[in-house]
């Protein structure tokens, strides 16, 4: 079980500072120097590391939000096909 | 693919428009009404085969594609009735979202007053509902427009952040912005919809 809190609060970040650098750590983009403090901070704090957790959920759950919409775009294709034949015929 | 095109190959374009035409589909919907998103769509592939000749390759198919949609659709929203006030084109004007205000009793103002309760613990079996896909895809039409493009990009469609700013035509700092604020408020109309369980 983690502390809640960090027990060295003085030197590193707050949680919302913390918050702040989470879609740089998720892009792996940030510098040695923020990715230290960030991790420091995030593991030994209980709210960072949930919330981290629910923002991974997010992104998962947002992946997934085109898993119920039918593609309804078919009714053009035929007709596309056709302009493209046509079109790189008279441009090629 | 490109040489395919240049060649006049009608089954490779035709299985690059089905790959594509779903998602242009949806950009072009932030901007535009439906019936007319998909005219743009459309026009937008017309586009793409009378210009594929000067394609030169410097950023990927895709997103070369996807910026012959924007400038359409960007120059007809702002002539339709339903434009888009450039002041959320702009990540400076865009609200940042709902704030997270924490405050905890000994450690003061940065701090979580108490850790947020894991969602598993909150709610799970509204974790595994199309409802909650529902309430995100709701969550991300209520966000201003730049915020909404980065994050269909993103995690709608899982692009690359430099993908994505490239089919946008923003810099690397602001596409991580808007992704950071989008994110955030769909967490947060996500926790508040699961608290309500």
């Amino acid at each position: 079980m983690q502390p809640d809190h960090p027990v060295h609060v003085g030197g590193g970040i707050r949680c919302t500072e913390a918050i702040e650098l989470v879609t740089l750590h998720l892009d792996d983009a940030l510098d040695d120097h923020d990715r230290r403090l960030f991790e420091a901070h995030v593991d030994g704090c209980t709210g960072c590391t949930r919330y981290v957790a629910q923002i991974r959920q997010t992104i998962d759950l947002t992946g997934r939000v085109l898993e119920h919409t039918s593609d309804a775009h078919q009714a053009h294709h035929t007709e596309l096909r056709a302009a493209f034949v046509a079109r790189r015929r008279r441009l090629v | 693919m490109v040489a395919a095109l240049r060649g006049g190959d009608p089954d490779r374009f035709d299985d690059l428009v089905r790959e594509l035409t779903p998602g242009l589909t949806r950009m072009a919907r932030m901007y535009v009404s439906d019936a007319l998103a998909g005219d743009v769509v459309q026009d937008t592939w017309i586009a793409v085969i009378d210009a594929i000749d000067s394609f030169e390759g410097r950023s990927s198919l895709k997103t070369w594609i996807y910026r012959i949609l924007l400038n359409k659709v960007r120059t007809l929203a702002t002539r339709e009735a339903r434009a888009v006030p450039v002041a959320s084109l702009g990540p400076d004007h865009d609200p940042a979202g709902p704030r997270l205000e924490l405050v905890h009793e000994e450690l003061g103002p940065g701090y979580w007053p108490a850790p947020p309760e894991p969602w598993e613990t909150l709610a799970p079996e509204r974790l595994e509902r199309k409802e909650t896909l529902d309430r995100i895809a709701a969550a991300i039409e209520a966000l201003p427009t730049a915020q909404r493009e980065v994050v269909e990009l993103r995690d709608v469609q899982g692009w690359s952040a430099a993908d994505t700013a490239e089919a946008l035509g923003i810099s690397h700092v602001n596409q991580r912005v808007l992704l950071h604020r989008a994110r955030k408020a769909i967490r947060n109309a996500l926790e508040e919809y699961l608290r309500a369980a």
